[in-house]
């Protein structure tokens, strides 16, 4: 391995943080010819330029789109990678199924979830808005995921969130899937009522809640 | 029957059809934000914490030629067929002549003429109540009468808006696209009218909706000249379901009202980028939807609230701009607080964001509290001062008023840095239900607010 300081490693990093697509690719490519194992490019190179983004977001230095371009090239070099290395599964981060529920079209808060979820090395399902409980769950059973996010931002179309968790139960698939529920008129009281597994209040307490719900 | 002079923009709708063909992921990532972001560059425009909240008048000027550029080079994409309406320079100009300098609204002795007012603009703006922005609890007929009868009888409150539903409607839960949602969007019209009629203002101009689906906006019956949203989505998009919303309104004869809703934080990014996208909704609304009043509501989409520093810096530039530049009569913030009713925060949000509003040529209203999360978190009194707050900042010129917004917003931005702004109280539990009136406790709140204003050299009088 000629790359014994981890160059290529660092140039992934960066090139994520300076949203520079074609220099990930690149840097992915030499990782990969130096020998580089999934993990290590995934934690040292990609890993560390996602949470670098996500940190910046934090602080309000960057915004949606710059997030949401940082996970697209965060897509791309997994696609690389899973192409190269074949190792599909050694890769796969835990997989998420995001939606707004039926009859609602805001998307901003999923998104913001969405794109911090792939900082973190999740494997997000993005289905979009106004989306039936009974597409949700084809969908989370066709991908392999784990967790259901639910966004609704009115009274009118957070009642969804309930029929799909009831419809979970109904078919059987209840224990299956962990579903984490928000969005405006979301309460924590409302999440017990119903049943959910979790209720994030903002999008920075999602990736805590999804990683205390894998640890139990 | 349209009430404008603006003709029915069936050539701008004809373009959703015919427009550039333009994916919506790409437009937002490859069309919009880097347009915007070459805006914000090319005319130098940043938001400062350290500078005045009020903008100068070559800040206004030059967001307003950003703004307008921004939506002339993108346009306003048609989420339905994925086409983008593009505008000429000459339609802008020539439809934005077609605006209305002022408006009469209510009926007989209720009436009220708003104005399309500018930056430092003496004439007094138009005070709106109501249950705006958050849930009503499940006993709709019961509380909702008196909440809105309790609105009418504030004076000084010239207009009353809703914009809010509960969860459960006579025990069943209300539903997006099902009859429960029809049927209380008619409830929520018979309460309003109910509510202004036992206070002895039948003729109190009347708004809102709160009706997600089409079917549920069209079912109800309001009074002629009402006004009802139809919206220009964030960012620059719209759709089908937003063309006949407005074509409902112009066949009703009620009037339309929108505006931008960008979200420091989303794709609309920073505070200076939520400003220009505003205005150029704005626009792109009365050009689409012959809006006869727009709106500022730009949000802060991590912590929602408009009352933050950078949102009332941003809504106050977008205001500005809007006054000075197209003439579009505007409402605005607060709409929602971050602290619930009966607290000093909630007052003191109100006073920062209707300072502001009121010399930037705004129409300022508020509605919920706790960011539109609690049922019922609603309070005429807030209405009240919120009048006074306006009154009192007639006669301030833009740096006195960014000096005085200055002093009340250091009184609550830890709490709000901290994210421990208090939920307060409902209506039932701040009001005497029976006289409709306060509370002592929550009277004691707003005349403690009042002397601290007072002493920051802002001369509320209580009337």
């Amino acid at each position: 391995m000629a790359d014994v300081e981890g160059k290529c490693l660092e140039k992934l990093k960066d090139s994520i943080v300076e949203l520079d697509q074609d220099r990930a690719i690149n840097a992915t490519m030499e990782a990969i010819k130096e020998g580089y194992g999934i993990e290590k490019i995934v934690m040292d190179g990609l890993g560390k330029g996602l949470q670098i983004m996500g940190k910046k977001y934090e602080n309000g230095e960057i915004f949606l789109p710059e997030l949401t371009i940082a996970g697209d090239i965060g897509t791309q070099v997994m696609e690389l990678l899973k192409k190269h290395l074949k190792a599909k599964e050694a890769v796969s981060g835990t997989k998420i199924v995001l939606a707004t529920t039926k009859g609602d079209i805001h998307d901003l808060g999923k998104k913001i979830v969405g794109a911090m979820l792939v900082a973190a090395g999740y494997e997000v399902v993005d289905l979009g808005v106004d989306v039936s409980e009974s597409r949700i769950i084809d969908e989370a059973e066709r991908s392999g995921a784990s967790l259901i996010g639910l966004s609704s931002s009115m009274t009118t179309t957070m009642i969804a969130q309930k029929d799909l968790i009831r419809l979970l139960g109904e078919i059987g698939l209840r224990s299956k899937y962990k579903v984490v529920i928000g969005g405006g008129p979301v309460t924590r009281e409302w999440a017990e009522r119903i049943g959910a597994d979790g209720y994030a209040e903002n999008a920075f307490t999602v990736i805590p809640l999804l990683e205390a719900l894998k640890e139990s | 029957m349209n009430l404008m002079k603006k003709p029915i923009p069936w050539e701008f709708w004809r373009r959703a059809k015919e427009g550039e063909y333009c994916r919506i992921r790409d437009f937002e990532i490859k069309r919009f934000y880097p347009k915007l972001r070459e805006k914000l560059r090319e005319y130098d425009i940043k938001y400062n914490p350290e500078a005045p909240l009020l903008p100068s008048d070559d800040l206004i000027r030059d967001a307003y030629e950003a703004s307008l550029e921004l939506l002339l080079d993108v346009g306003i994409l048609c989420t339905d067929t994925e086409r983008i309406i593009k505008f000429e320079k000459e339609e802008i100009d020539r439809n934005l002549r077609l605006l209305p300098e002022k408006m009469t609204l209510g009926s007989g002795k209720d009436e009220v003429v708003i104005y399309a007012r500018g930056v430092e603009d003496s004439r007094p703006p138009v005070i709106e109540g109501g249950p705006i922005g958050g849930p009503l609890s499940e006993d709709l007929e019961e509380i909702a009468p008196r909440i809105y009868e309790a609105y009418a009888r504030e004076p000084l409150v010239d207009r009353q808006w809703c914009h809010g539903y509960g969860q459960n409607f006579r025990g069943m839960p209300v539903e997006s696209g099902t009859p429960v949602e029809m049927e209380y969007e008619n409830a929520i019209v018979s309460s309003m009218v109910e509510g202004i009629r036992r206070a002895g203002r039948p003729g109190m101009p009347i708004g809102g909706s709160s009706a997600v689906s089409l079917e549920a906006y069209m079912s109800a019956e309001w009074p002629k000249g009402t006004q009802l949203h139809a919206y220009i989505m964030p960012n620059m998009k719209t759709d089908y379901d937003s063309m006949c919303r407005a074509l409902h309104c112009f066949n009703r004869g009620y009037l339309v009202w929108g505006g931008g809703q960008a979200a420091i934080g989303g794709l609309a990014g920073p505070p200076e980028g939520c400003a220009l996208t505003t205005v150029a909704e704005n626009i792109a609304g009365y050009l689409l939807y012959n809006y006869a009043e727009g709106s500022t509501f730009v949000i802060d989409a991590l912590h929602s609230g408009t009352t933050s520093r950078k949102t009332i810096w941003s809504n106050c530039l977008a205001m500005s701009v809007i006054a000075e530049h197209v003439g579009l009569i505007c409402r605005g913030i607060p709409y929602i607080t971050y602290a619930g009713p009966c607290t000093e925060m909630a007052f003191l949000e109100i006073a920062a964001a209707t300072i502001g509003g009121t010399v930037s040529g705004n129409n300022p209203n508020v509605g919920t509290g706790k960011g539109g999360t609690g049922e019922d978190l609603f309070a005429p009194l807030h209405s009240r001062f919120q009048a006074q707050v306006a009154q009192a900042s007639l006669k301030l010129r833009r740096g006195d008023a960014s000096l005085l917004m200055d002093s009340v917003l250091k009184r609550y931005e830890g709490t709000l840095k901290e994210r421990k702004e208090p939920l307060g109280k409902k209506f039932q539990e701040c009001y005497d239900l029976s006289t409709l009136t306060p509370t002592n406790e929550f009277t004691k709140v707003y005349s403690d607010v009042v002397q601290e204003l007072r002493d920051l050299g802002l001369p509320v009088e209580t009337f």
